[in-house]
């Protein structure tokens, strides 16, 4: 089932409230991943399309509608000694109160979010996130052709890395991706 | 041609000058000469920067065309600042093209951002949305950059079409891949199309705030251009990206670009009677045009100009008989605009999620026919980038006290037709509890 704009701005608003509750740097590249996840790993119907970038997937509507949501008053940034961390802001509560329904059904996915990503750096989250890419393109391929792929578009990943990287990815999609 | 680059470098011949009312004086090469007199170019002569604005503000009668011949002139002063020498750091010099290249990036540069908008339709933003699904003007323009009418001048500078179309659109709006972008093209086109320091942005707002009589647009650029740098990005998410930011010296001309870009939003590009001229020029065009769509046919689209539509629209205007004439007799005959039914207050967004929604939906209901809706966000994301403060780089956010305090302009109504407004400000008054308490 799609969601409309509103749930879609529930779904993520509430992601960087999890994010945000553990104290943890909220960034705009931890939020493209995260929704990466949720919508490849988790099947949460969010409308944005992610393209291979600089740093790995990433989609222009979803910064986008950041902008829109910090103009909605959902979320605002916040000065952090690494740059610009998001936090809800006022408006959400009414997100909350008129999307219960919506934040319970992607509970599981919210949770994987804060347990498995937030706790990672760009560093680690760019190779994970291009190797789910990866292999959402290429499912039948082998875990060093996909590893090989991945240190082809980027080289700045080593070899093993990309391995390890793509062996996870394998492992969570074995755990997550049928329960979603 | 003004050299600045502080090692010997074959300079381009400027043998034009055309006198501009924003920069003074822009100096053009023959090169440069030969775009500007092209059929895609001259056509820019005929579209309205600001759409219909001049309906409400009469000063704003610009044309696309001057806007490129700013942005071109911008950009190569930007160019000519951050690929100094000694305004190079350690960090991003290996990005930077041996010197003997950097004559061919700045004509790339000063061409890209000559032919930005050559893909802008009639009205430019007014009816951008009659594009067909997953359209937008910036493909047209490479559409347009591409065609072999502009490729046989690229042949004979020579430039590579390519690198041109990149740097007039940005990596946001390219076609093709980003894997077509390297570091070094994403700092070119970020001249032209940053969020933060643009030059399209820069003359847009200087311009329309001269031509409108609005002066919130206007900013120190000149002390901004001189303090840009090329930087490794201040954004831990993106650890050594090169990137356009500031030294520590020109934050508050930063500041006023990005608070003008606000008032501007607000007073201008936002302003209700615009807005509404829009959707009467959208239901003209829907009428208008074939299949209710802009062409994106690079001939079709060069023949089609704000002149045909206006000429078309004033006709149906006087003939009730005429396709579109119901909006056009609205814009060109009578005046009668839509009003503004609804603007949520500060109350109402404490209320409901999306007041402006749930207004319009019973709106719309009790009127069939006589109501719109019209909600816009800016979405570029200007506030974040690089500071060099002595030697460190610091993120704006941090740095400033005004950068992370300006809201994101935002507006939204409701509108309804001038016959129907008295009735639907009664309705609304005895209606709006229920209509935003309900879920």
């Amino acid at each position: 089932m799609s969601l409309n704009e509103l749930e879609e701005a529930t779904v993520i608003a509430t992601l960087i409230d999890r994010v945000a509750a553990t104290g943890r740097f909220c960034g705009e590249t931890l939020i493209q991943k995260s929704v990466f996840f949720l919508k490849e790993l988790f099947s949460v119907p969010v409308s944005d399309r992610f393209r291979l970038y600089y740093y790995g997937p990433f989609s222009f509507e979803l910064s986008d509608r950041l902008r829109g949501m910090q103009a909605d008053d959902f979320v605002k940034v916040k000065p952090h000694q690494y740059g610009a961390t998001f936090v809800p802001s006022e408006r959400y509560s009414l997100l909350q109160r008129q999307f219960s329904k919506t934040i319970e059904n992607h509970e599981h996915a919210l949770g994987f979010v804060v347990r498995e990503l937030a706790t990672r750096g760009v560093g680690q989250l760019e190779p994970l996130a291009t190797a789910l890419f990866l292999t959402r393109q290429h499912p039948s391929g082998s875990v060093g052709e996909r590893a090989q792929e991945l240190h082809a578009v980027k080289p700045h990943v080593d070899l093993p890395v990309a391995i390890q990287s793509v062996r996870q990815i394998d492992e969570w999609i074995a755990r997550y991706s049928s329960t979603s | 041609m003004i050299c600045r680059y502080d090692s010997p470098m074959p300079s381009a011949k400027y043998e034009h000058e055309i006198r501009d009312p924003v920069h003074t004086f822009i100096r053009v090469s023959s090169d440069e000469r030969r775009v500007i007199d092209s059929r895609p170019f001259q056509r820019l002569r005929d579209i309205h920067q600001l759409a219909l604005t001049y309906m409400v503000y009469p000063g704003a009668t610009h044309r696309r065309f001057e806007h490129c011949l700013g942005v071109m002139d911008l950009a190569g002063r930007v160019f000519d600042v951050i690929v100094r020498h000694a305004h190079r750091r350690d960090e991003v010099r290996q990005f930077f093209p041996p010197d003997e290249k950097l004559q061919y990036w700045r004509t790339v540069v000063r061409m890209g951002a000559l032919c930005h908008d050559l893909g802008h339709m009639p009205f430019s933003h007014g009816a951008e949305e009659l594009l067909p699904e997953g359209y937008h003007h910036e493909q047209l323009s490479v559409d347009v950059i591409l065609s072999p009418e502009m490729q046989e001048i690229w042949l004979q500078i020579p430039l590579i079409a390519k690198d041109v179309a990149k740097v007039a659109v940005g990596v946001k709006k390219w076609p093709g891949s980003e894997s077509d972008f390297s570091p070094w093209d994403e700092l070119m086109t970020e001249i032209v199309t940053g969020d933060a320091f643009g030059v399209d942005r820069i003359d847009y707002l200087l311009r329309d705030s001269l031509h409108a009589g609005v002066a919130y647009g206007r900013f120190d650029h000149y002390r901004l251009i001189d303090t840009l740098r090329v930087l490794p990005s201040a954004d831990p998410d993106k650890p050594g990206k090169p990137v356009i930011g500031i030294e520590r010296g020109g934050l508050h001309a930063a500041e006023g670009l990005q608070l003008g870009r606000y008032f501007m939003f607000e007073q201008l590009y936002f302003h209700k009677v615009r807005r509404a001229l829009d959707i009467h020029l959208k239901a003209f065009l829907r009428a208008f045009l074939p299949a209710g769509t802009y062409p994106i046919d690079v001939d079709a689209h060069l023949r089609l100009t704000d002149n045909e539509v206006l000429a078309a629209m004033r006709k149906a205007a006087e003939d009730p008989a005429a396709p579109g004439h119901e909006p056009a007799r609205r814009i060109m005959k009578d005046r009668a605009f839509y009003r503004v039914l609804y603007v949520p207050s500060a109350d109402d967004l404490t209320k409901a999620a999306d007041p402006i929604g749930a207004v319009h939906r019973a709106a719309r209901d009790r009127f069939p026919g006589c109501v719109e809706k019209d909600v816009h966000t800016p979405v570029a994301r200007p506030m974040e980038f690089a500071v060099d403060k002595d030697g460190a780089i610091v993120s704006s956010v941090a740095e400033s006290q005004i950068l992370g305090q300006i809201p994101t302009a935002r507006f939204g109504y409701v509108f309804i037709t001038p016959e129907k407004l008295d009735e639907g400000r009664r309705w609304l008054r005895q209606n709006i509890r229920g209509i935003l308490e309900t879920p």
